[in-house]
């Protein structure tokens, strides 16, 4: 924000009209009463209907030498002066009252984005650019094909350039590292006429040590001689526990319940989530998740859709499980997430008439005291 | 430990909590802090303890109780994970603090850069880190996130690369040296950088969390080493946090703002590179938004930098029923002579307080 404009002020009043026609029109539908006569320590008044104005401007400048006077009306006729946020308060609170209709293990899925929140192990490029102080510079990036890799999996990469102004050659290596100890090298194979490189290492040719689990795959670029090299995290761990099966869905009051069948190696809080479709259409409708203390090696945990977030989607059923996820919870003395594997097919589940469920709104306590929390700081002072 | 001596743990956790609590709305208050790089080559004996009461030193001192006893501190030189890492140190905090009773009535966390992610992955995980009798009484109320580095930064996963021995240019390790005061070498302790890798944060309990509402506070001033550091972080940022963190944003794009009809400086407009709501993480909502304010000015006692509230569709607003507080945005809005008489928003007089006095004024 530059303010050293002040050749603002010697420009004249026809120039501040114009503007002010030109800016009137730009904005987005504005709201009647629209103030005038402001500076960053003064507000207008929106509930006195006034066209901005030629005169509005000319009294703007000459309620300046007014000014600790005009703040202190406008502090009596504006309650929250100094503490606008108060507005987004309340505009959150209406909101979050929205988000927890839905119980927070079962949340409908209403686009794209939303499904994107909840597709499990994603990894995240990283990116960089060769020369920050140019515009369009030459950028590589890796990226995995997932964080997280059981032992005995084939870890999976693509390393991607950008932005090359000719044809320069160029050839890509990689590598798997754990604390800067190369455990596999590999070369890139170039995917197409692209600028993208496969690169991708067999479970036999990783040496990694029983207790890493933290590896990190680098790509090296060859252009013209020179190199560059950017880096990704890779997570490479044990199996602890395994989804057996998933047992058919049932209605039970206001949900449809989902079995799903474990065993475990490692006792204590187990956590599953997974995302629910239209069998008919592919179409993500409800992402689902619960957690249970794990007694015994095989035990099961039950996967709840509420009646609210099936009927969002508007969909009876029939429906796909997928995007299963098993973890084991960090917990006293290791404190650590473990993972357990899931089937690679969908999971198809019958559903019901929504008629069948008893259709009553969810209302989480907490949550209800949370919103009255926000509610109240929202509130007139 | 015998019965007497967790009873004693239990008395003096109880006398010391319930004096004079640092309140915010009347809820008791919890402070957790971000990454302290100096930690990576100088393991802190205690914990981190001295480094958090400095780092909280000049915020403001009505939410902190004496002898700093609500202010959750960790090493950086460790990870969130692991027998001894943060989630354990920080766990065992906890306990006292809950078992006093502090938070049932709920409390109000506020956390800073790293510890958005640490206390995310708490709270999503208190079942298992704390047991179910003390996570019953872990009961928040909202969460203040002050640069939310819970979506990760650029500049952590430079800095792993470096440490398993990536090849770097020296624009990469000026800024990694600038912004942690060290060079970053072969083989160091990654710590909780590890954790602030993008991938890593992103993979780290975002889903499955608990319906509490995550109030974002982020901004894009420039530190010092600002001018190194932007360079290598995606989108704006505060010299150490990109605005897809500090946003809540379920991309790690290059964003330019926390609303798609609001710039981060408070200019009325339609913004291209923003996340939209459905493009946040569940129950995260950005609050309020600095243009100036840099990454460490938010727990100290800096002043000068103008803010807006993140309002977006006010017109929508205006007309709503959300608009029950009798609060007129356009009564707010600010026709900027400096910009050819722009619609700006403002938080007024922001500039005179520093940001544990905005927050004060915006919850009371």
């Amino acid at each position: 924000m530059n303010k050293k404009a002040s050749w603002s002020l010697v420009i004249g009043v026809p120039l501040l009209l114009t503007i002010f026609l030109l800016n009137f029109f730009e904005e987005e539908s504005s709201p009647p009463g629209i103030s005038s006569n402001l500076t960053d320590q003064s507000f207008g008044k929106s509930n006195e209907t006034s066209d901005l104005s030629l005169e509005s401007f000319v009294q703007a400048s000459a309620l300046e030498n007014d000014m600790q006077v005009e703040v202190m009306e406008k502090d009596e006729q504006a309650p929250f002066f100094e503490a606008e946020t108060k507005a987004r308060l309340i505009q959150i609170a209406d909101t979050f009252s929205e988000d927890i209709q839905y119980p927070e293990y079962s949340k409908p899925i209403r686009n794209k984005d939303e499904l994107q929140k909840y597709l499990p192990n994603q990894s995240v490029a990283s990116s960089l650019d060769l020369d920050v102080k140019k515009d369009n510079s030459p950028s590589i990036s890796i990226k995995s094909s997932k964080l997280q890799y059981f032992r005995g999996e084939e870890i999976i990469g693509e390393a991607a350039i950008s932005n090359l102004t000719n044809d320069d050659i160029v050839s890509v290596s990689a590598r798997l590292v754990t604390s800067g100890n190369i455990v596999a090298e590999t070369e890139g194979r170039r995917i197409g006429a692209s600028d993208t490189f496969l690169v991708s290492f067999e479970p036999d040719s990783l040496d990694v040590p029983p207790k890493v689990t933290e590896l990190r795959l680098i790509a090296n670029f060859n252009v013209e001689g020179r190199r560059y090299e950017i880096g990704t995290p890779v997570k490479y761990v044990n199996v602890v526990a395994s989804i057996d099966y998933v047992a058919d869905a049932q209605v039970n009051d206001t949900f449809l319940e989902v079995p799903v069948y474990l065993t475990t190696s490692q006792l204590g809080y187990h956590q599953i989530s997974a995302n629910l479709y239209n069998a008919e259409t592919g179409r993500a409708l409800v992402h689902l998740s619960a957690y249970k203390d794990v007694l015994v090696e095989k035990d099961f945990i039950v996967l709840k859709a509420h009646i609210a977030a099936l009927k969002v989607a508007g969909h009876e059923g029939p429906y796909f499980l997928d995007d299963l996820t098993l973890t084991r919870m960090p917990s006293p003395p290791r404190f650590i997430t473990e993972f357990g594997t899931v089937p690679d097919e969908k999971i198809t589940l019958n559903g019901y008439p929504f008629s069948d469920y008893r259709d009553e709104p969810y209302i989480d306590e907490q949550a209800q005291e949370r919103l009255e929390f926000l509610s109240k700081l929202g509130g007139e002072r | 430990m015998k019965l007497y001596q967790k009873l004693i743990a239990v008395c003096l956790a109880t006398a010391a909590f319930s004096t004079q609590a640092a309140q915010l709305a009347g809820k008791n208050v919890l402070l957790i802090q971000g990454f302290l790089p100096q930690h990576l080559i100088a393991n802190p004996s205690d914990n981190g303890k001295a480094s958090s009461d400095n780092y909280w030193k000049s915020f403001d001192s009505s939410l902190k109780n004496s002898g700093n006893s609500n202010v959750l501190h960790y090493p950086s030189n460790k990870k969130i994970e692991g027998s001894g890492g943060i989630a354990s140190i920080v766990a065992s905090q906890l306990s006292p603090i809950l078992s006093s009773g502090y938070c049932d009535n709920s409390c109000v966390i506020i956390t800073h850069s790293t510890g958005d992610l640490v206390m995310r992955y708490m709270l999503a995980n208190k079942n298992s880190l704390l047991g179910s009798s003390l996570a019953n009484r872990f009961k928040v109320a909202a969460i203040i996130d002050m640069a939310g580095a819970g979506g990760g930064t650029e500049l952590a996963s430079l800095g792993v690369d470096i440490i398993n021995g990536v090849n770097h240019g020296t624009g990469v390790i000026e800024a990694l040296l600038d912004w942690a005061g060290f060079n970053f070498q072969l083989g160091i302790n990654p710590g909780v950088m590890y954790n602030l890798q993008p991938s890593v944060a992103r993979n780290t309990a975002t889903n499955n969390i608990p319906s509490i509402p995550r109030l974002r506070i982020a901004s894009t001033g420039d530190e010092i080493y600002g001018f190194v550091t932007h360079a290598f972080i995606k989108g704006r940022d505060d010299s150490v946090v990109p605005l897809h963190s500090a946003c809540g944003a379920i991309y790690a794009n290059s964003y330019d703002s926390c609303m798609k009809d609001l710039r981060i400086d408070g200019r009325v407009t339609s913004v291209g590179a923003a996340p939209s709501s459905s493009q946040l993480y569940n129950y995260h909502y950005p609050l309020i938004m600095s243009e100036s304010m840099p990454h460490n000015s938010m727990q100290a006692n800096h002043k000068g930098h103008d803010m807006t509230f993140a309002l977006t569709s006010a017109n929508r607003y205006n007309s709503s029923s959300a608009k029950t507080i009798n609060v007129d945005v356009e009564y707010h809005h600010v026709y900027a002579w400096w910009d050819w008489y722009n619609k700006y928003r403002y938080i007024t007089n922001a500039s005179n307080k520093n940001m544990g006095q905005v927050i004060l004024a915006s919850f009371e």
